[in-house]
């Protein structure tokens, strides 16, 4: 009697609750992704100084060292610009096939039942019929 | 919400219930496993080429990817629901959670429910049978009560108060309250409702904590992932990290999982310090290294799982070793340079919490190499760019940190409340999962909460590491001998040898506990109505049923001179702790003035504690004797009002000092002049009533005019388990003592080889000299020295008598 009320429930859960569940899985997963790529927090810090290193400007004004000063504080941060630009492309990257990926493992979910009847019968078919 | 609507809502979870049911776990693993080996071993030699009919690894390859895939759905449909009451950290705005107002092990207990017997369901259950195994009761007994006559209960009547989802201990909880007979079924078995609760919750937090662990799709295990190029916009510090570590590696021990939420109300206090824009440094003031330490880690926890104010996100915890620094940099030059060289890291680094575990000893011993390193750091720590959490004991606090105003006022201080019961429980249960699968061993709920009631009973600091100490220690000697179950002697006898108080009712102490009145009457002469009183308090003291966050007794001993009130001390201390050596006397007029509080626990700023204390922490178990009580100053009385009531007080030095395992006697000639009128008076009445009872009927008037007369406050008169009133001997009452006095003398002398003749002349002769209504069995004692023991000494010394003979005293050589 149990086993009447498992396949329609199973079913009803297939392409109800499962679907809502599958975008959670998915969001946490590209929340994920963003999280480890550090979209965020970098794209906030573009152009800052890479791991704060430089050199201070010093108390007077002497125009040597303003220039020196100035020219190794424009490289650091052009040094994180390029690898704070390179994570987030990468990240982007990662994102965008995840998504693609996920389209597909959903399709894939939709057709699930066909999908495991088919190979299956296709199983069975090669195993009995053919031989 | 009532049990039908609790069960309509349960049907949804009764598909993946029943699946579960006819395919366990386990085997829906196995198949799923096994079809993934032969699918991939059937993909490779396909590949390969290995198959002469590839048509039949074909259709084996399908087959084996249309039973992975059944089997991955199955799972999957079963996750939906296992999972849905999972509690995270971290909001999850897709999950599907609350549609059903109950958990999955509540679903589980009432598909088992047969008819409208919701007891049997529960007891049935693979869940009940666990939370009933982790409070001692077996399988049998369980089938046995089943078997047995009891009334059910009809499900109409069970009705679930409240609101939230219907979880495992709340439906536990309701069904006890419901059902008379499974609540005598556990009374039977000694087991109380809330131990049952205490149980249910343990079994429930267990089963939490494997679902968090299964869920790896969760934003909690996904957001632990350190995100790539987290530390770029930060600096680094790479002078600290030669002597520092971060707190997960520093102290392993105390980066429990899941053990924050302990503390969670003190976390968020130190998180709003360390998230203010200034001074943000937070002294942790505990006397539980461990615990403050465990507290740091679990703020790094929370800004780990990304739960933490905004200011702190991303920020790193560490843990500066200074013994390594002071030691690797030796003198004042190079100390001062490289810990301003950490401090200036720390502040460019902009990520970093820097955490110094022991504030006090670090400034000690950077005083030592002759570094004012208090001065150093007040100037770091008023920056707003810095965060700091130090951690010190009260101790340190007072007597090192507090007195340097320049730096105390830079911290915000934070202390860290003793840990409660339930606290310690839950701390306790969740290590006691680890060692029984570590040793083999089972711990049942009574044991923990017995060991957290007497740790928190008996040690006054670092509560949560010893009685953790006692847990594994205990899991040891049972794996040692062989044995699974852990019993309460085992945790009592190790808490007896850790703390030096004794816990447990031995046979030989239960037998004097029961016949204690025979016993002090042997020694005290009279004093029924004292002796009955004192008796009664101490039974159910030992028998545990007294309130155990008060001393075991106190007792306020009212009467004149020499009537038995110390000899009633010593009688108590030797029969209740072995030895009348077990007394901590003080005499009160010692304590008159107004410094006598200071001295007794400690002045604010001397060295060294007070008497009261230390002589307290050397012998943590006795009786405290408090002569001439009322001579006392009021300020040390008020002392008593607070020892009496909660049997705790704080030393000067802000530790706690533990009285709860001491018997108070306070004595007092108060009242004496009162106690003689209405003793005169009953005299000349010729009532026919003892002394004691006559004396007894007119104590409220004698208390009352000690309130009157100032001498003690209502207040802490009535603190005391008992006033005993002890009236003056009878001529009939001092022929006995003078018996007993005499009795003992004879000891000390057969010791010399020589035998003492206790005649009745002789001792009718010694009660009539030693008759002194002033000063009672004081007088007697004295005349038994001059005389008695005097002609004993003359005739020893004359050589009038040889060892062995008998001495004969006649009343006429006394006279």
């Amino acid at each position: 009697m149990q086993f009447v009320i498992l396949l329609p429930a199973y079913v009803r859960w297939h392409y109800g609750r499962a679907i809502r569940e599958y975008i959670g899985v998915a969001e946490n997963i590209l929340w994920f992704l963003w999280n480890v790529f550090s979209i965020s927090l970098l794209s906030r810090t573009l152009l800052a100084r890479f791991k704060r290193m430089g050199e201070p400007y010093k108390k007077g004004f002497d125009i040597g060292e303003f220039f020196s000063s100035l020219i190794v504080n424009i490289m650091m941060r052009l040094v994180g610009f390029v690898m704070r630009l390179s994570v987030i492309v990468v990240g982007l990257a990662v994102i965008m096939c995840s998504l693609a990926l996920g389209l597909v493992v959903f399709i894939c979910w939709l057709l699930l039942p066909i999908i495991v009847v088919g190979l299956f019968l296709f199983g069975l078919y090669n195993i009995t019929v053919q031989s | 919400m009532t049990y039908r609507e609790l069960e309509k809502n349960a049907k949804q979870f009764f598909p993946v219930i029943f699946l579960d049911r006819i395919i366990p776990a386990h085997q829906r693993k196995a198949i799923r496993e096994g079809a993934l080996i032969i699918g991939l071993i059937v993909a490779l030699g396909l590949i390969a080429g290995a198959f002469a009919k590839q048509y039949l690894a074909l259709g084996g390859l399908s087959l084996c990817a249309s039973i992975w895939l059944t089997f991955f759905a199955m799972e999957a449909f079963f996750n939906s629901y296992y999972f849905e009451e999972t509690p995270t950290v971290l909001r999850e705005p897709l999950r599907t959670q609350h549609t059903s107002g109950l958990t999955f092990d509540v679903a589980g207990i009432i598909y088992r429910t047969p008819g409208s017997d919701a007891t049997r369901g529960f007891l049935q259950s693979p869940v009940g049978r666990i939370v009933l195994s982790r409070l001692g009761i077996d399988t049998t007994t369980i089938n046995m009560f089943l078997a047995s006559e009891r009334e059910r209960i009809p499900r109409e009547l069970i009705d679930f108060p409240g609101t939230g989802h219907v979880t495992l201990s709340r439906y536990v909880e309701t069904l006890i309250l419901s059902d008379k007979s499974l609540t005598d079924f556990f009374t039977k078995h000694a087991v109380t409702k809330e131990q049952v609760v205490g149980a249910t919750q343990w079994v429930e937090r267990l089963h939490d904590h494997e679902r968090e662990q299964k869920r790896f799709w969760g934003r909690d295990t996904l957001g632990r992932v350190r995100g790539i190029g987290k530390g770029w916009a930060y600096g680094g510090a790479y002078v600290l990290a030669q002597y520092a570590l971060p707190i997960e590696s520093a102290f392993r021990s105390a980066f429990r999982d899941s053990s924050g939420d302990i503390f969670q109300s003190d976390v968020d206090i130190v998180e709003a310090i360390l998230a203010r824009s200034d001074e943000a440094n937070c002294l942790i003031v505990s006397d539980d290294k461990d615990a403050a330490m465990e507290l740091v880690a679990a703020l790094s926890r929370e800004i780990r799982d990304g739960t933490v104010l905004p200011t702190l996100e991303h920020k790193r915890v560490m843990v500066l070793d200074d013994n390594l620094l002071i030691a690797d940099v030796g003198d004042k030059e190079s100390f001062e340079r490289r810990i301003m060289g950490i401090l200036q890291e720390v502040i460019t680094a902009g990520d970093l919490i820097l955490v110094i575990d022991d504030l006090p000893a670090f400034l000690q011993n950077a005083t030592r190499i002759g570094s004012d390193f208090g001065n150093i750091l007040s100037e770091y720590i008023r920056l707003p760019s810095l965060q700091l959490i130090a951690l010190t004991d009260s101790r340190g606090f007072h007597d090192t940190i507090d007195k340097d105003k320049n730096l105390s006022t830079r911290f915000e201080q934070m202390y860290l409340e003793q840990v409660t019961v339930s606290a310690l429980i839950r701390f306790l249960a969740e290590q006691a999962e680890k060692l029984e699968s570590e040793y083999h061993v089972f711990f049942t709920y009574q044991i923990i909460e017995t060991l957290a009631k007497t740790a928190l009973n008996v040690f006054n600091s670092g509560v949560r590491e010893r009685a953790l100490n006692i847990l594994s220690e205990s899991a040891q000697l049972a794996a040692g001998m062989r044995r699974k179950q852990i019993t309460e002697e085992d945790v009592l006898s190790l808490a007896e040898d850790k703390s030096r108080i004794t816990l447990t009712v031995s046979s030989s102490e239960r037998h004097t506990l029961l016949n204690l009145e025979e016993v002090l009457k042997k020694r005290i002469v009279g004093q029924e109505e004292a002796i009955s009183g004192i008796s009664g308090a101490l039974r159910r003291s030992r028998a545990g049923i007294s309130n155990p966050k008060r001393p075991v007794g106190s007792f306020l001993f009212l009467g004149p001179t020499g009537v038995g009130k110390t000899e009633t001390t010593k009688a108590l201390a030797a029969s209740m702790f072995g030895s009348e050596e077990n007394i901590v006397r003080f005499d009160m007029s010692e304590y008159q003035s107004e410094d006598g509080l200071n001295r007794l626990i400690g002045g604010f700023g001397k060295d060294g504690m007070g008497l009261l204390a230390s002589r307290l922490r050397d012998n943590p178990q006795g009786v405290l004797l408090l002569d001439e009580f009322e001579k006392t100053h009021p300020k040390v009385l008020d002392l008593f009002l607070q020892i009496l009531d909660e049997g705790m007080f704080t030393d000067a030095q802000g530790e706690r000092v533990n009285v709860r395992h001491m018997l108070i006697i306070a004595t007092s000639n108060a009242g004496s002049d009162l106690i003689w009128d209405y003793l005169n008076q009953y005299k000349k009445e010729g009532k026919s009533a003892s002394m004691s009872e006559a004396l007894m009927s007119r104590k409220d008037d004698i208390l009352d005019t000690i309130i009157k007369r100032n001498i003690f406050k209502p207040e802490l008169l009535n603190r005391f388990d008992s006033i005993v009133l002890f009236h003056p001997l009878s001529q009939e009452q001092l022929v006995i003592v003078t018996r007993l006095m005499l009795g003992k003398l004879a000891k000390r002398i057969e010791t010399k080889g020589y035998t003492l003749e206790i005649t009745d002349e002789l001792v009718q002769s010694l009660a009539e000299k030693g008759n002194d209504q002033r000063f009672g069995a004081r007088t007697l004692n004295r005349v038994i020295q001059d005389k008695v023991e005097q002609v004993i000494a003359d005739k020893i010394l004359a050589g009038k008598l040889e060892r062995g003979n008998k001495i004969n005293i006649s009343p006429e050589e006394i006279s």
